[in-house]
């Protein structure tokens, strides 16, 4: 059973990414593996829905329509969001894995996740395997 | 010429009949292109009234004055030269043939011009008459054009590939993206005999395969992207491609001083092509022979279309007297980013090979009969079928 009960608080993520299959198939996927997932497809609607407790990770998209996911981080980080962030990005260069970590993201993870999975990395980051 | 006479006076023959003298002064006043006179000495005789609106000169300015002052760059401090070599030799360098040069107006601005020269011998003496047609005026509009879509058509291939990648990656990283979650969440919950659970992992794989299908036609429209990108060519005259493509490459001031020399073989006359790849081939190819000769003393091109043993095709080359190719070089000319400029980005001849090729032909380098390099590459013939 890979669905734990929910006892206590699932951990609470919230995806940030402008491809509405990305985010789908991230529900499902960090769904099954005992994570409540919020996915919103830019950076005004979670910082619109975001509550006081915010979220225990952010997962956001490098290229987003509007800002790009490193500002959007500054910006949580301003409202004092200090929880753990991963950077999801796809065609960009070598050069934004040292923008990722000066940003404050924990972990970058490269479309379409072949080499490492987002799940493996969540995992890692808050304590779940 | 010691005097300066106000109207042209027929010289140095006794041909003074009034309706000779009337006859000449009205294809003056109304021959449509710019019409300049001179005698062997570069003096000139008369200067029609086109050429007075052209050159910004009256007649009465000019008549008497050495013709090369309506010249710039080397042709205005060689052109003594180019006579005497005329008169000693013979050899029939512009006469007769036409060429693109530029000019300069009594303001000192330069323009690029479509120069044919006439001979007349009287007697002893030789009279030269140059119809001048003005490339700047009667082209403007036409060569911005299509200095804008070679433009176009150079940048577009520039970037293409960059931004072909770009976007495929992109688009493509979201349905493989989505997939791999998909099938990811499937193996962890494939275990599950929860009938909730199980409708979940249904779920993920069929929309896995939705995903995998988008990856796919992605994939199909870039082939059919790229299909489209084949060449639309249609019979066109080789010759006024060639003498725009050299306009162009001429508009810029330091390099309209390079004489560059076109010789059409005669049966040579139409190819098949799409002008504007075309000529972005051959201003490719002027440029960088202009390159290769910065700054070298008697630096000329020299273009000739013949038809070679290959039936069904038209040869061009462009050659230079510059250094020419080193062999380390010559094995790479032909590949994206390979340059020996310092700012330029390896692409010119690369784009030259992909426009030769999807129009049918080869192109290569060779060493030129000048000592430096010749660019060759073959169209198809327009046999009219």
């Amino acid at each position: 059973m890979a669905l734990p009960l929910p006892v206590t608080h699932n951990p609470r993520i919230a995806v940030v990414d402008d491809s509405e299959a990305v985010r789908r198939s991230l529900m499902v996927l960090l769904g099954s593996r005992g994570y409540d997932v919020d996915a919103y497809p830019g950076g005004p609607e979670l910082l619109a829905a975001v509550g006081p407790a915010g979220y225990d990770c952010f997962v956001i998209d490098l290229k987003l329509d509007r800002a790009d996911g490193t500002q959007l981080l500054s910006a949580l980080r301003k409202l004092g969001f200090n929880q753990p962030a991963v950077l999801m990005s796809g065609w960009e260069v070598d050069s934004l894995e040292r923008l990722a970590k000066q940003t404050g993201f924990a972990a970058h993870v490269r479309k379409p996740m072949m080499e490492i999975s987002l799940a493996d990395v969540l995992g890692r980051l808050l304590g779940k395997g | 010429m010691s005097e300066t006479p106000k109207t042209f006076q027929l010289p140095l023959n006794q041909l003074d009949a009034p309706a000779h003298q009337l006859h000449f002064e009205s294809i003056l006043d109304s021959v449509p292109d710019a019409m300049v006179v001179t005698d062997e000495s570069g003096t000139i005789l008369a200067f029609s009234r086109a050429a007075e609106k052209l050159f910004g000169y009256t007649a009465a300015d000019m008549i008497g004055q050495p013709v090369n002052r309506l010249m710039a760059g080397r042709d205005r401090a060689n052109h003594g030269s180019y006579i005497d070599n005329y008169m000693r030799t013979g050899e029939r360098q512009i006469i007769g043939k036409g060429r693109v040069v530029i000019a300069a107006r009594a303001d000192g601005s330069l323009f690029p011009i479509d120069l044919k020269i006439g001979e007349a011998k009287i007697g002893e003496h030789c009279l030269f008459t140059a119809f001048i047609r003005d490339l700047t005026e009667q082209q403007r509009s036409e060569l911005r054009m299509q200095e804008m879509q070679s433009e176009l058509v150079h940048f577009s291939r520039l970037s293409a590939v960059g931004t072909m990648a770009s976007a495929l990656a992109h688009e493509l990283n979201q349905p493989l993206t989505a997939v791999a979650n998909y099938l990811e969440a499937s193996r962890d919950l494939l275990d599950s005999p929860d009938p909730e659970t199980r409708e979940i992992l249904r779920g993920a794989l069929s929309e896995a395969a939705t995903q995998a299908v988008r990856a796919g036609e992605i994939v199909r429209k870039l082939r059919s992207y790229v299909s489209r990108g084949e060449v639309d060519t249609r019979p066109v005259s080789l010759r006024p491609l060639l003498l725009d493509a050299v306009a162009l490459t001429k508009t810029s001031r330091d390099r309209a001083d390079i004489p560059v020399i076109i010789t059409l073989a005669d049966p040579v006359d139409k190819v098949l092509a799409d002008p504007i790849q075309v000529q972005q081939v051959v201003i490719n190819l002027i440029r960088n022979a202009m390159d290769a000769m910065a700054g070298r003393e008697n630096a000329r091109i020299e273009i000739r279309a013949l038809l070679p043993e290959e039936r069904g095709f038209v040869e061009i080359s462009v050659c230079d007297n510059g250094p020419g190719l080193s062999p380390e070089i010559k094995e790479t000319i032909f590949k994206p980013f390979a340059t020996t400029k310092a700012q330029g980005m390896g692409l010119g001849l690369s784009i030259c090979q992909t426009i030769v090729e999807a129009h049918g032909g080869t192109i290569r380098a060779v060493p030129a009969p000048l000592g430096g390099t010749c660019f060759q590459f073959t169209l198809r013939q327009d046999t009219g079928k």
